[in-house]
């Protein structure tokens, strides 16, 4: 487990006001919307929030893989001491892979099905290092002992439509984390895979985040996971953050109603046969948001303001922050944003 | 530093289940048409190829008046032609070139057409607009008409012919491999190779090519059949590979004249060139049979 003593290290990644756009034919979507974070080395954030509230987007602009026509138009990106946001693309590929990685979601699409796993494993240290072919094979079946892959030695070999879902999924954190990132990006890693080997997966990051330093971002629409893996929770809905609290914190004392109704519709181990709890109603559209406080409409403690204008995500005096007129009254200043 | 005792169970043994797929040449093998094809392409191939070593170059010009369009017999195998020379050697030296024109040509064409409808299919917009408008438009050139009018203009050799062929029919390989590469470069294995920093062309054509391999061996090879119709199209109206130099097209084009008198200087050229072509068609069709994953049995 992360150890627990409350040492301020330097955060290895510093989030300010990011915002992410989509400029479409319909309009412009706001899917990133002044996102601030950090996260110190060792330690681990879980981004939350459901389906189309910007979770991907988020982590996409930090490694500048926003899809077109999506755009980075405001924010920095400090990473280990340097802005991400300016970096040129030549820069930005000295970066990506060697200082952080990323696993994504679906780990049946996420390997080349043409090429060996060995290989796929070592690519970036092929690219980035420059290591001879036998070191490059002795570090692709140390990487797969690494994930518990069996017969590692043959398995180098193998292509992946000759592995299970599973070891798909280790395989490819394996290629993410073989140079060492100083930051692990996992978009959803268990989402497409069924719940024992979701098990596998958790330990998998667990033993990783506790033999290194390095960091972890973990995007996730499940609070389960993000409990299991996290030390640090940040709830997006709608492109922002609303609320951003230590793991405990969020699940014993949720400030935010939003950060209440997931919690309520987590399935418990105690009741069963118990109707799950839902939040209802749908999040706004992204290309003409409201005037107000954005979860207005599914709020059960809406009040009038909250349909006129907008909450700030503002910090209170236990040092969590959230987004919500029933805690603080401060208005969010729109940001000045430069296309 | 906490021990964690791994949950994660390990898998198996330490043996590995047999392949359970047939491998590429089993598959390959298994098709008939087109393990016949393959055998008939190498048999040509190889003879064609080694003949030098054993026929002297000089009986294929050479010419002989005393023995004008003899007929097929066991000293000259397919006889002679309207100069004496001998068809059989001459078929044989002629084969060489036609091949060559063909696996020329359509290689100059596979190289051109990968390349731009790699470009164009990976990075779509402008550039995509730009190359497709390109490809339109030699597409749109009636090329046999061009063909013909280099050949008039300049003496046509080996060389040039292919270079004329292969640099005009490579709209069919780009357009091919620009639709498979925008069906690629959106998927997942595409996105992760970009989060590690990997520079475009090393993704296009290290990660993306080999998913495509299999539509362009296939249209390669119908590319090579085309090439070799197209030689011996334009070599028929004697524009083409010029006498004495024989070629598979400019043989059946010289024995126009004798169809009845001496059928064979026909027949055999025409066959041949009819075996080759349906030859690559067939290994073409089985090859995308056997790359398709979807088809493994």
């Amino acid at each position: 487990m992360p150890d627990t003593n409350d040492r301020k290290a330097a955060p290895v990644l510093e989030v300010t006001n990011l915002t992410t756009q989509f400029f479409t034919s319909t309009g412009v979507v706001h899917a990133v919307d002044a996102v601030s974070f950090s996260i110190p080395a060792g330690r681990a954030l879980g981004l939350v929030g459901e389906s189309g509230s910007g979770k991907t987007v988020t982590a996409l602009s930090l490694i500048d893989l926003v899809p077109p026509p999506g755009v980075r138009v405001a924010g920095s990106i400090r990473f280990a001491g340097r802005d991400l946001m300016t970096m040129t693309s030549e820069e930005m590929r000295k970066v990506q892979g060697t200082e952080i990685a990323i696993v994504l979601q679906n780990p049946l699409t996420s390997l080349n099905p043409v090429q060996r796993i060995g290989d796929q494993i070592v690519e970036i240290a092929k690219v980035h290092q420059g290591l001879s072919r036998a070191e490059l094979t002795e570090l692709a079946i140390k990487m797969l002992k690494m994930v518990h892959i069996s017969a590692p030695s043959l398995r180098v070999r193998a292509y992946p439509h000759e592995l299970s879902g599973g070891m798909r999924q280790r395989v490819a954190i394996a290629t993410a984390v073989s140079c060492e990132p100083a930051l692990l990006i996992a978009d959803e890693p268990t989402t497409a895979l069924d719940v024992t080997l979701q098990l596998q997966i958790i330990c998998v990051l667990q033993e990783l985040r506790a033999s290194s330093s390095m960091a972890l971002l973990l995007i996730t629409h499940d609070l389960g996971l993000a409990a299991e893996l996290c030390d640090e929770i940040a709830v997006m809905y709608a492109g922002q953050i609303v609320e951003k609290a230590p793991l405990k914190e969020i699940f014993g004392n949720p400030l935010h109603p939003y950060t209440q109704g997931l919690i309520r519709s987590l399935p418990g181990q105690g009741q069963p046969r118990e109707r799950l709890e839902t939040i209802a109603g749908q999040p706004p559209d992204l290309i003409s948001l409201p005037p107000g406080c954005r979860f207005a409409d599914r709020c059960p403690h809406a009040v009038e303001r909250c349909w006129e204008a907008r909450p700030a995500l503002v910090q209170l005096d236990s040092g969590r922050e959230v987004r919500c007129f029933l805690h603080d009254s401060a208005v969010d200043e729109p940001l000045a944003v430069s296309a | 530093m906490a021990v964690i005792e791994s949950r994660v169970a390990p898998i198996g043994t330490n043996s590995l289940p047999e392949r359970r797929f047939p491998s590429f040449r089993q598959r390959i093998l298994r098709n008939r048409p087109a393990s016949i094809g393959l055998i008939v392409l190498i048999l040509i191939g190889a003879i064609t190829a080694l003949t030098p070593l054993f026929i002297d170059a000089d009986r294929v010009t050479a010419i002989d008046l005393t023995s004008q369009q003899q007929r097929p017999s066991v000293e000259r195998p397919l006889g002679t032609d309207e100069l004496g020379r001998d068809v059989l050697v001459r078929l044989l030296y002629g084969g060489r070139i036609s091949l060559m024109v063909g696996v020329g040509a359509a290689s100059i064409a596979a190289t051109i057409g990968v390349f731009l409808g790699g470009v164009s299919g990976y990075f779509g917009g402008r550039v995509d607009a730009l190359l497709m408008r390109l490809t339109d438009m030699v597409l749109g050139l009636p090329y046999f008409f061009l063909l013909i009018l280099f050949a008039s203009l300049f003496r046509p050799s080996v060389l040039s012919l292919t270079l004329m062929i292969g640099m005009l029919r490579w709209t069919t390989m780009a357009r091919l491999v620009r639709g498979e590469f925008q069906g690629l470069r959106d998927r997942d294995f595409v996105l992760a190779a970009r989060a590690t920093g990997r520079s475009r062309f090393s993704i296009m054509f290290s990660e993306i090519l080999p998913n495509a391999m299999g539509p362009i061996i296939v249209q390669f090879t119908i590319g090579i059949a085309f090439a070799i119709l197209a030689e011996s199209s334009i070599s028929y109206l004697g524009l083409g590979i010029r006498p004495p130099t024989p070629s598979w097209g400019n043989m059946l084009s010289n024995a126009q004249g004798y169809l009845f008198l001496a059928p064979w200087l026909a027949i055999v050229p025409g066959l041949l060139i009819f075996i080759t072509v349906l030859s690559f068609n067939f290994l073409g069709d089985g090859l995308r049979d056997a790359l398709d994953p979807k088809l493994r049995r």
